[in-house]
């Protein structure tokens, strides 16, 4: 029988993570954006709260990778609040490549709350901090 | 047969290959894979089967310390007994000026469950970026 995750929050936000987190390196915007729930909101810091996937999508269409890069996202604390809400925290570093090779340029951690949409774990909202 | 979620362990295996790489037991890697399961590190090498995995990885052992560090886990159950899984890799080792992010990757997997509860690759595909 094959199993849904949907069904196991933690193994479905973690899942959910990794595919958000795959995304982000990717060319396709809307990819990323379809993570998010449409009333999502992305803090990051030192700007303003982005909200929805109208403002999300023009975010991150503007954040597409011109040079190869990796988020790599772990440390991940997974908190089942009910049926359909869940929290993680997560820590990240971000490396990207230059000429002179790949280098860690970011690192930094996550607060997502996550809530479940037909289904799917989408990010209700991240609040992105860095060291 | 495992009680585990079937994502968490596979996650274990997924660790446990890093774990074994770095530490340089290979055998121990080896061993994660099924007897005929498949190791093709793109536009590098194939090796098929335990003996030649242990003995293709061996050839790039060498005394610097290392890290692989997978992450952004994904994992998708085909049926009871097989799953895929994506993920992101980083290779760090440590040479005379300290440690340096040396390959960024992804693997993509194709496991089994066996009898003792252990998830085993059929097939791990490594893509440096």
């Amino acid at each position: 029988m094959r199993e849904d995750f949907s069904t196991d929050a933690e193994a479905g936000v973690r899942n959910a993570i990794g595919a958000l987190t795959q995304a982000q390196d990717g060319v396709d915007a809307g990819a990323v954006v379809a993570k998010y729930t449409e009333d999502a909101v992305l803090e990051l810091p030192g700007s303003d709260p982005i909200m929805g996937r109208e403002a999300l999508l023009g975010a991150f269409e503007q954040w597409v990778p011109k040079a190869p890069q990796l988020h790599l996202v772990g440390n991940t604390v997974v908190t089942v609040v009910s049926a359909d809400e869940a929290t993680a925290s997560s820590d990240v570093t971000f490396h990207g490549r230059t000429e002179q090779g790949w280098a860690v340029q970011i690192v930094g951690h996550y607060e997502d709350t996550f809530r479940l949409v037909d289904g799917s774990w989408l990010v209700a909202r991240r609040a992105a901090t860095y060291s | 047969m495992s009680t585990q979620s079937p994502w968490f362990g596979v996650a274990a295996t997924l660790g446990a290959y890093s774990q074994a790489l770095d530490q340089k037991r290979l055998q121990d890697l080896a061993d994660l894979f099924t007897p005929d399961g498949t190791s093709e590190i793109v536009g590098v090498a194939t090796f098929m089967g335990r003996e030649e995995i242990a003995a293709g990885y061996a050839g790039f052992a060498s005394d610097r310390a290392s890290r692989h560090v997978a992450g952004n886990v994904t994992i998708e159950p085909i049926s009871e007994r097989t799953a895929k899984a994506t993920s992101g890799l980083v290779f760090y080792a440590r040479d005379e000026s300290g440690w340096g992010v040396e390959l960024v990757g992804r693997y993509d997997d194709e496991l089994r469950l066996d009898d003792d509860g252990t998830w085993r690759f059929t097939r791990r595909t490594t893509t440096f970026i």
